[in-house]
């Protein structure tokens, strides 16, 4: 695997940052080329006068999943270090639902109004200012709004995984759907008198391909459907067994932290090191001692206990959600206003080894801010940011 | 600007263009194409440049675009890429003989009415892609082909209200 160059460190975190521009342009030229800088064509979707907006949308999207699931599977790109979106059921359907709403007046999207502006267009000018000012409301009522924000949380998951399926069978539905939806629009009145014949008809025949072989490929090997081996219970440590570690000055016990060095700038586990993939184990670290590590995703703290123990390191274990169970449950235990008993006992003691770390045990939460989960990143990213307020 | 207009490409190649790009974003970065972030990432910058950035760091909103990036909040990947957005969206317009200073309207609308209403329309946007977590780029395009569920519960909503508020807009774009 040597995508995604950010994780595997073939492009420097300074590379990746250089060729944003560049992808930019790019995705701004084709956004133009399309058609889509202009605002009656986008609103034109809604009316069913002009499919533009579907047709672009959908083959990009159509392309990149295919292109996504076959790079995986062809070990070019490790999918389990993309960055996927976070899952919020309901505040994801309701700011849909505005959004559509915002869509539909301003008659362009966020990224379109910067091509409909950059074209001269005035009134993408005015979107990108409406974008900034209700981004300000927003950031204004945040404490109002929180609570909701924060709802039906269901983490980094994707369709097929929720519907317990070969993510082959996904890419196969949704291209499906994709070509049966251009097929349809092509019926319209307004598509029947448009210009001659897209020739993007042609690509239909390999995108099915593609999918079909797709499915066919997990019919036909499913253990590369499904997830690697499970990983077992000592594979695991948690924060407060860490931290006690740490505290009682454990001299063998190494931390090593797998994030990107920026990542580990923010905040890292107390004494911990930062290695890249390919550094890991090539150092000085005793072969007999206990080593933890900590990365993003699931998928990179596995690579990377797979890599030290083929490097003759037999004692490695992950700490189970990384650095936001480093946070949650050790610099930032709380306890619930009704606690019983046994979890103000518990608490006294995560509150102990808080202290020593330097952070900041809440008692008399309300039961409802608990977290039990500590693996989505947004959260780690809003408490790194409230530690380092504090002056950490 | 006398350049004759050229009419637009084949939706569906630009389409696999942008696939394509996004495929790359993909492999290079790790992540996927977006918009409002780097609005967001902007809206921060401000916010800390009227109220100093002490003061705008206390907003657990706005906090956490105070810290990435490598100097400021401008320099965020976002933003770059939003930059190039713009670039190549005019560099594209100009060479097709598009680029011109206009109002786009419907027939049926004032100017004046159609910069409310794209205002408007924006501010409802923002706080929408707020709460998604995404806009059409960042949760559509980027989620949609990573089959993340949150994005097709966005997809899903942001067309369902749309077409359910077409008619009451009508006015804008017939």
């Amino acid at each position: 695997m040597s995508a995604p160059f950010s994780e595997t460190g073939i492009l420097g975190s300074a590379g990746v940052l250089a060729l944003a521009p560049a992808l930019g342009f790019a995705f701004g030229w084709f956004l133009e080329r399309g058609g889509l800088g202009s605002a009656r064509k986008l609103a034109g979707q809604f009316y069913l006068t002009d499919l533009t907006v579907f047709k672009v949308m959908f083959s990009a999207l159509v392309t990149a999943m295919l292109g996504a699931f076959w790079l995986d599977r062809i070990g070019v790109l490790d999918l389990g270090l993309v960055y996927l979106p976070e899952t919020w059921v309901i505040p994801q359907a309701v700011g849909g639902a505005l959004f559509g709403a915002g869509f539909l007046v301003g008659g362009l999207c966020p990224g379109t109004a910067c091509v409909a502006a950059a074209a001269g267009k005035l009134d993408g000018l005015a979107v990108m200012a409406g974008m900034l000012l209700g981004t300000v409301l927003f950031n204004a009522s945040f404490d109002w709004i929180a609570p909701f924000f924060d709802s039906s949380s269901l983490g980094a998951v994707t369709l097929t995984q929720l519907a317990g399926v070969p993510a082959s069978v996904g890419v196969l539905v949704v291209t499906a759907a994709a070509l049966a939806g251009f097929a349809l629009v092509a019926r319209l009145p307004s598509d029947a008198r448009s210009v001659p014949r897209a020739k993007g008809g042609a690509l239909a025949l390999p995108a099915v391909a593609l999918a079909v072989s797709a499915l066919l490929l997990d019919l036909r090997s499913p253990v590369a459907a499904s997830s690697p081996a499970p990983l077992l219970a000592g594979d695991f440590m948690s924060g407060p067994e860490l931290a006690g570690r740490i505290a009682g000055q454990d001299a063998a016990l190494r931390v090593v932290d797998l994030r990107a060095r920026q990542d580990f700038e923010l905040l890292h586990v107390a004494g911990a090191t930062h290695v890249t993939l390919d550094d890991l184990g090539r150092g000085e670290m005793p072969r007999d001692g206990q080593i933890v590590l900590y990365a993003n995703t699931d998928a990179r703290a596995r690579e990377g206990l797979r890599l030290l123990r083929s490097r003759g390191y037999p004692h490695v274990a992950i700490l189970h959600d990384g650095i936001g169970e480093w946070i949650g449950r050790v610099l930032e235990p709380r306890l619930a206003a009704d606690a019983t008993e046994e979890e103000r006992q518990a608490f006294n003691r995560a509150a102990e080894l808080s202290r020593f770390f330097g952070g900041m045990p809440r008692s008399n939460v309300p039961r409802s801010e608990l977290r039990r989960d500590y693996s989505s990143r947004e959260f780690t990213r809003r408490a790194i940011a409230g530690i380092r307020r504090r002056g950490c | 600007m006398s350049r004759e207009e050229r009419p637009f490409a084949d939706p569906y190649l630009a389409g696999v263009g942008i696939g394509l790009v996004l495929l790359a974003a993909y492999v290079i970065a790790g992540r996927g194409l977006g918009a409002s972030g780097g609005f967001a990432s902007v809206a921060a910058a401000a916010t800390a440049a009227v109220q100093g950035p002490e003061r705008a760091a206390q907003s657990p909103a706005v906090a956490p675009y105070l810290t990435r990036g490598i100097a400021s909040p401008l320099t965020d990947w976002l933003v770059l890429e939003l930059a190039g957005v713009v670039a190549g969206g005019f560099v594209s317009a100009w060479l097709a003989g598009r680029a011109r200073v206009a109002i786009e309207r419907g027939p049926n609308v004032s100017s004046a009415s159609r910069m409310v209403a794209a205002m408007g329309g924006g501010v409802f946007m923002g706080v929408g892609a707020k709460l998604a977590r995404g806009c059409t780029s960042g949760q559509a395009l980027t989620g949609g082909a990573l089959l993340s569920a949150g994005s097709w519960i966005f997809i899903a909503t942001c067309f369902a209200s749309a077409y359910l508020l077409a008619p009451a807009a009508r006015k804008l774009w017939r």
